[in-house]
């Protein structure tokens, strides 16, 4: 009778409380991947220059050293952009990944029990035989 | 169905608390890490039986390929139960119910909790104790902490099969029942189990102390491995986290980042026990300026303590949105005064590290000894101030500066334009039940080191010895080093279960103050305490049975432990006993004369006096009082003439008396609380001998005494209240005086004894020694002098001639001289 009592309750939950967890979980890394590869922050700041270098426009007109403070920070906000991009790609593809990869992580959490059974089966099956 | 039973199969966690008795949390890990290994050893064991079938050596009728499909078959056995233990895992992980640790996840049908129902599901005939006392994950727990034993434990379980009737919930509405609930309904239902625990000295309130502890070391466990938990995922940091803000280059050479620190790191569920100071700091760095905080505590690591709970808040991102993607820097500042050249030096390096701090973006920086940086700038003679000034006003600059409460009042408080930039928060001490917390969550780390077990009363003790004994430094810091001491000593004492008597040898040992367990040899001293003083003093049975009954009462732990062990003013004329009563008393009780420390106030009159005794700054000088009581926190304090002694050494000791400890000029405090003050006057001498004399009792005339004695000014009834008891001490009669001079005749024949010579005390010779050495304004003190002068000369005249040897007896003969005064002659027989 116990047996059967603890069958239904984990079943129950396996099939039921449990997918609304894996989906709480599932969220959870999502949510993470996004954090973890900063992708609202880089977007957020996408033209800023890398690691705040940047030079300092002369106070009083100097064509030269007006020129060089320019380029210079056309390539510190240049190499901020293209260090952004490439980690907003990889994010977005990490992220993408991780999302398509939960139909399938739900159907293998779904047949996990018949697998299981399965598996212990032929096990023992092997073994007798 | 017993109650029990329908109670648990309310809850649809019913099936899972079945489950887990058959598949405990061992039990699933033990299998687990066998299908484990069992899987790593199976492709290594596959490979072995092809080689070794390939070479023919294999048993008759088992062949290679039998081998290999009963390997697979293994193999899928293991991979079976090892994912089968890991749902079971999930399974539990997912509606196991926190009650402590963390965020709890009950629903509204749910009506125990997942330990609870541990505890029921163990329950005979609905008495909720067999349930408590079975169940071993929880209720021996419980009682192990508590101080209590397997066997104690065992014949209360047995007992409650006499039981008839035990107590039971009787609401049905109950809301969730956890186990403190669980527990406090056993305590208050079972009288069995609540007379055990008051046996053992503890109460309701240790109870639940324990019970939180035990459920929050279990949780915890339970709680670390949910590493896929949303917070714990936070604590990662992000890859382009800093990508926005700029590089510290020389900040980074004087500083460290915070976020990579252990604690706050630590996978350990903190409780935050500084949430006042915590939630004041954050509000004043979230202002849109002037986000500049000094943190003000006592030295040691309380203020960090604060700045790590800031420090995980940002981690876990549950800080406020200013200095959530803050990355707090402690600038060392040792490290950098170490470096410093010169004055220019100390001024470009210290610009360009707040600059970098401000130019950053990110950073908030934290000072770990502002008062040191302050002082090097005064050495430089810069203003710090004025260097900081641009900073300390910047929008987007967020200091933290930590300084030590001393230095705070004297360095930073007055100077206003420093004030002006920061906002004081200031650290409050921790409340006792505040660090029984902390030090039971750090005695958790420690038993896994050393393989010992705490008990609650004995992290109870801790906490309380910590402040007691130890009087310096933050409560919670020297808790923690007590605990850290005394685990190897334990270890190397062979203890595996460390209960309150344990912390009381070792507090002992280490301050030399008895607070262990009374033993029977000094139960037989403390009993007869009266007569062992009587012994040594004469006639003086009020103070003897004062200061006896001090002693008991601090011993048996019933005074108050707020102030010294004793204070007595004892008065009365010279030579009466005063001083004998608290040699006597150091000599019998503290079991050493030398315990016996002696301050003559009479040497502490002039202005300077109040300096000598607890140090003087000007000086550089160390206290003699100070140092008295911290070389000897135990023992007998005398205070000779007292009344002699100026106003502010008089008001020192008013606070002593009243407060137990003093603070050294330093504000080092000292305690004073096992030290027995005796003081002794002569002040009301005159009054008290002429009453004395005429054989009246004293006591009656005790408060006209000291009333006189205010009236003259000589001491201020406030002090004179302040003191456990007045002593008035008799002057000497004749019979007292023979007395006297008996006990020190024995004192001397007890000396020529160790030599072998026998010193014949008649009573002609006492009476010779109490005639000629009384005097009535010194009392029983000129007795010495005549017993040095006349006895002890003759003998060691005697003794040098070789007139005298071991063996020989030596008496004494009065010699009557008319005119003169009578004198002795030794006869050695």
């Amino acid at each position: 009778m116990r047996i059967i009592l603890i069958i239904l309750g984990y079943l129950g939950w396996h099939y039921g409380k449990a997918i609304i967890a894996l989906s709480i979980i599932w969220k959870n890394f999502l949510n993470f991947i996004f954090e973890y590869f900063s992708i609202k922050s880089l977007f957020l700041n996408f033209f800023d220059p890398w690691k705040r270098m940047s030079d300092n426009y002369p106070k009083f007109f100097n064509l030269k050293e007006y020129f060089y403070a320019l380029i210079t920070n056309i390539i510190v906000r240049g190499v901020g952009i293209i260090m952004r991009s490439a980690l907003i790609i990889a994010g977005l593809i990490c992220y993408i990944l991780t999302a398509l990869l939960y139909p399938l992580i739900i159907v293998c959490w779904l047949i996990l029990p018949i697998i299981i059974i399965a598996l212990i089966s032929v096990g023992i099956l092997l073994i007798i035989k | 169905m017993t109650k029990t039973e329908a109670l648990l199969k309310k809850n649809h966690i019913y099936s899972a608390i079945i489950l887990e008795g058959y598949f405990s949390f061992k039990k699933r890990h033990l299998l687990i890490n066998t299908a484990k290994y069992l899987l790593f050893s199976l492709p290594i064991i596959i490979i072995l039986s092809i080689i070794l079938g390939n070479y023919g050596i294999t048993s008759p009728g088992i062949t290679a390929d039998f081998l290999i499909i009963k390997l697979i078959g293994l193999a899928l056995l293991a991979i079976g139960i090892y994912t089968l233990m890991q749902m079971f895992e999930a399974y539990f992980a997912s509606i196991y119910y926190f009650e402590y640790v963390a965020k709890n996840n009950y629903s509204s049908n749910d009506i125990y909790t997942f330990s609870v129902g541990r505890i029921l599901l163990k329950v005979n005939n609905d008495n909720l104790l067999t349930g408590f006392l079975k169940s071993q994950s929880i209720g021996r727990q419980i009682i192990k902490r508590l101080g209590i034993s397997e066997a104690e434990a065992d014949t209360l379980l047995m007992k409650q099969a006499e039981v008839k009737n035990p107590a039971f919930f009787k609401n049905d509405n109950l809301t969730i029942i956890k186990v403190a609930d669980l527990v406090k309904f056993i305590y208050e239902n079972y009288p069995d189990f609540k007379n055990l625990l008051t046996n053992h000295g503890l109460n309701q309130k240790d109870l639940e102390a324990t019970v939180n502890w035990v459920i929050y070391n279990t949780e915890s466990l339970a709680y670390n491995r949910q590493w896929w938990a949303k917070e714990k995922l936070a604590k990662i940091p992000g890859l382009a986290s800093d990508w926005s803000f700029g590089h510290t280059y020389l900040l980074s050479k004087y500083s460290r980042d915070l976020l990579l620190d252990e604690e706050v790191n630590s996978s350990a569920i903190s409780f935050s026990s500084r949430n006042r100071e915590l939630e004041q700091m954050q509000a004043i760095l979230a202002r849109s300026s002037g986000a500049n905080v000094i943190l003000v505590g006592l030295p040691g690591q309380e203020k960090m303590e604060v700045i790590w709970n800031l420090c995980r808040k940002i981690k876990t991102k549950s800080a406020t949105l200013e200095i959530t993607k803050k990355r707090p820097l402690l600038f060392l500042t040792s490290i950098f005064s170490s470096i410093i050249k010169d004055r220019n030096d100390f001024e470009k390096k210290l610009t360009t590290i707040f600059s970098e701090a401000l130019k950053a973006g990110n950073v908030i920086l934290v000072i770990d000894n502002f008062p040191k940086l302050i002082l090097q700038a005064k050495q430089f003679e810069l203003n710090l101030y004025e260097l900081l000034e641009p900073y300390l006003a910047s929008q987007d600059d967020q200091i933290i500066a930590l300084a030590d409460t001393e230095y705070f009042h004297t360095l930073i408080e007055s100077d206003q334009a420093l004030m002006s930039s920061f906002e004081t928060v200031m650290t409050k001490p921790l409340l006792l039940e505040e660090i029984v917390r902390i030090i039971a969550r750090e005695a958790l780390n420690i038993e896994k080191i050393y393989e010992i077990t705490f008990t609650y009363p004995a992290i109870l003790e801790i906490a309380k010895s910590a402040e007691y004994y130890f009087p310096n430094g933050v409560s919670s810091d020297k808790a923690k080093d007590l605990l850290a001491e005394l685990s190897p000593w334990a270890i190397e004492k062979g203890f595996e279960v460390i209960g309150k008597d344990e912390v009381l040898e070792y507090v002992e040992n280490k301050t030399d103050i008895p607070i262990a367990s009374i033993s029977a040899d000094e139960k037989n001293k403390l009993l007869n305490l009266e007569d062992l003083l009587m012994k040594r003093v004469i006639a003086q049975r009020e103070a003897v049975f004062s200061v006896a009954n001090a002693l008991r009462r601090s011993r048996a732990g019933i005074r108050n432990e707020k102030r010294p062990l004793g204070s007595f003013l004892f008065m009365g004329p010279t030579g009466v006993g005063k001083t004998e009563t608290a040699k006597a008393l150091a000599e019998t009780f503290f079991g050493d004369e030398k315990l016996l420390m002696r301050l003559d106030m009479s040497e502490y009159q002039n202005e300077e006096a109040l300096a000598r005794l607890i140090g003087s700054q000007e000086n550089n000088t160390q206290g003699i009082l100070s140092n008295m009581l911290r070389e000897h926190p135990y023992g007998v304090l005398l205070l000779d003439e007292f009344e002699k002694t100026n106003k502010d050494v008089l008001n020192l000791f008013l606070q002593i008396i009243d407060e137990g400890y003093f603070s050294d000029v330093y504000g080092k405090k000292v305690m004073a609380r096992n030290i027995m003050f005796i003081a002794t006057s002569n002040a009301g001498a005159q009054k008290i001998f002429e009453i004395g004399s005429t054989g009246k009792n004293l006591k009656d005339y005790e408060s006209e005494i000291i009333a006189d004695i205010i009236k003259q000014g000589v001491l201020k009834p406030e002090l004179i209240n302040r003191f456990d008891a007045t002593v008035l001490f008799h002057p000497l009669t004749k019979e007292n005086l023979s007395e006297i001079a008996n006990l020190m005749l024995k004192k001397i024949a007890k000396k020529l004894g160790e030599k072998g010579m026998i010193l014949q005390i008649d009573k002609e010779l006492i009476e010779f020694c109490a005639q000629n050495g009384y005097n009535p304004t010194f009392g029983a003190r000129p007795m010495n002098r005549l017993i040095q002068d006349t006895v002890e000369q003759h003998l060691a005249d005697l003794i040098i001639r070789e007139e005298l040897v071991a063996g020989q007896t030596v008496s004494f003969k009065v010699v009557k001289n008319t005119g003169n005064k009578d004198s002795l002659k030794p006869i050695v027989t």
